[in-house]
């Protein structure tokens, strides 16, 4: 057993520990073994209770290895996943189902997230089913849609009847109808027009607030980091090169990558 | 050389994407095209290049220093392209044949609108790739070798290298990551200054707006709703549409602490 003491209110929620991913390439010679490529390298992150964590970097830093590690979706190389002090190993969905309804996930690009085969109500619905749990399904879903800012009555629309803001909201619908402590995002708003991402953007904070969730960002964003994240932890080359405090870290950043990323960003001064 | 839109419309399957659009590029200037998705800033790219689908109708005038472009058949406007105006789209994976070395890539406008010979094309290529910052190695590799930035530096390689008067750029960053999007649209400044075109700036995002065009029209609908130098658009738009954008922007965007 752990000693993480789970009722305690400072220890965190998720916590990944020395984690690492290697893969091994294809061999280029029949007498030795493939090159390795070290996508992530011995990475230490915490998400506390209620707080909102960003990992930002570009493609390829090892942001999203980092997440699919610390969700269980991929086996670290070295290191370990506690989520509220238990381990999570990537295993049978089976013995991972109390660590999936817990966790909620969005995805960046709303379009290819929702299946165009199923009703608005079946995609919202269908974590409740496969986790399970009990409960008056349609009507949480009609309590969620309402939640996200939709019409309980668009659980009969199709995807593609939606525009692109609505179907992000149905997918953020799907990621919390379950009600789970930590919601993780990929790259949540870069699909979406600039009006549509201030919307998706509020809704966040309001979900982080009205519901309690802690929320772990992945995102190149540097303005949803700052606007949305407590703290932030900047990936490069699949090393954590700098975490703190967000407004500390965009204000005075020490490391030398970013700095090239802050003093990179357009704005509009 | 100058851009004039006038009145343009374009239907597809009877829907009007572009909706009485009137634009004006000045000799050597900078515009910006902004609006969200749907708007109708590709449809009037790809208007101007004469690149619509087949079934789009387009009424309306767009005359490049003064030559009426509306109408003219796939084989009058194919001399016009890649060499009097040329295009930087969104995606640069798609943009380069998989199939041919970035160096005859960039080398390709002038195989097609020029006679010169093979050894002159590839001394033209190499030194269009070091204008954009790639080394002479680059010619020789394939696409897929290169990185997302390096590919968007060979498209605009391959896009300049005609020299063409008028340049068009469709989001051409939106793919990038952001140092490298700093890196690209450096690039768009120095080179459209230097050589004295004129840029046609499309995008869906403000802070980019503000880094590389003067004045900007925004769109909205599949008509400009606004124009007027980028300084003022920003800091006391008059639209709706305008002032949503801008106020979104301000809420999503990076602010220097």
């Amino acid at each position: 057993m752990t000693d993480l003491d789970p009722t305690r209110a400072d220890a965190p929620l998720l916590s990944g520990r020395g984690l690492s991913r290697t893969f091994t390439l294809p061999r280029r010679s029949p007498f030795q073994p493939g090159p390795e490529r070290h996508v992530l390298v011995d990475a230490d992150l915490d998400v506390g209770r209620g707080e909102s964590v960003a990992l930002i970097g570009e493609s390829g830093s090892g942001k999203s290895t980092l997440v699919r590690l610390l969700l269980a979706l991929d086996r670290p190389t070295a290191g370990t996943v506690t989520f509220d002090g238990r381990e999570v190993r990537p295993d049978r969905a089976s013995r991972l189902r109390w660590f999936r309804r817990r966790t909620g996930v969005v995805l960046q690009d709303p379009y290819s997230s929702l299946d165009p085969r199923m009703r608005v109500g079946d995609v919202v619905a269908e974590p409740l089913r496969l986790l399970h749990l009990p409960g008056d399904h349609p009507g949480m879903v009609a309590e969620v849609l309402e939640r996200v800012g939709l019409d309980r009555r668009d659980v009969d629309a199709w995807p593609h009847e939606l525009s692109g803001g609505q179907r992000q909201r149905v997918a953020l619908a799907r990621a919390v109808v379950h009600g789970p402590d930590l919601l993780v995002g990929d790259e949540p708003m870069s699909a979406l027009d600039v009006t549509v991402r201030a919307q998706v953007l509020a809704l966040l904070a309001e979900l982080r607030d009205d519901l309690g969730l802690s929320l772990l960002i992945v995102s190149h964003d540097v303005g949803l980091v700052q606007h949305l994240s407590d703290r932030v932890a900047v990936l490069q080359g699949g090393r954590i090169v700098e975490q703190g405090v967000t407004a500390e870290v965009l204000a005075r950043p020490r490391h030398d990558y970013t700095r090239r990323l802050i003093a990179s960003v357009p704005t509009l001064d | 050389m100058t851009l004039d839109v006038d009145d343009l419309t374009v239907t597809i399957g009877g829907r009007r994407v572009v909706d009485g659009l009137s634009l004006h590029l000045a000799d050597g200037a900078r515009l910006g095209l902004i609006g969200e998705s749907g708007s109708g800033k590709s449809m009037t790219t790809l208007a101007v290049l004469g690149l619509l689908p087949p079934q789009a109708v387009v009424t309306g005038s767009i005359r490049l220093d003064g030559r009426e472009l509306v109408g003219l058949s796939d084989r009058q406007l194919a001399p016009l392209r890649g060499a009097t105006i040329a295009a930087v789209f969104q995606d640069p994976r798609s943009a380069l044949d998989p199939v041919m070395t970035i160096g005859r890539q960039v080398a390709e406008p002038l195989r097609l609108h020029g006679r010169v010979s093979r050894s002159e094309a590839r001394r033209r290529a190499v030194e269009a790739l070091a204008e954009v910052g790639l080394d002479e190695s680059v010619a020789g590799s394939w696409p897929h070798q290169l990185s997302g930035g390096q590919r968007q530096r060979a498209v605009i390689a391959t896009a300049l290298i005609a020299r063409p008067a008028v340049l068009l750029a469709d989001e051409p960053t939106t793919a990038l990551d952001v140092t490298t999007q700093a890196e690209v649209l450096e690039l768009f400044r120095r080179l459209v200054d230097e050589r004295g075109a004129s840029l046609l700036f499309v995008t869906h995002d403000l802070a980019v707006l503000a880094q590389v065009a003067e004045e900007a029209s925004v769109l909205s609908r599949g008509r400009v709703v606004e124009s007027g130098p980028v300084a003022r658009l920003l800091g006391s738009p008059v639209h709706p549409v305008t002032r949503g954008l801008v106020e979104a922007t301000r809420a999503t965007t990076w602010r220097a602490p």
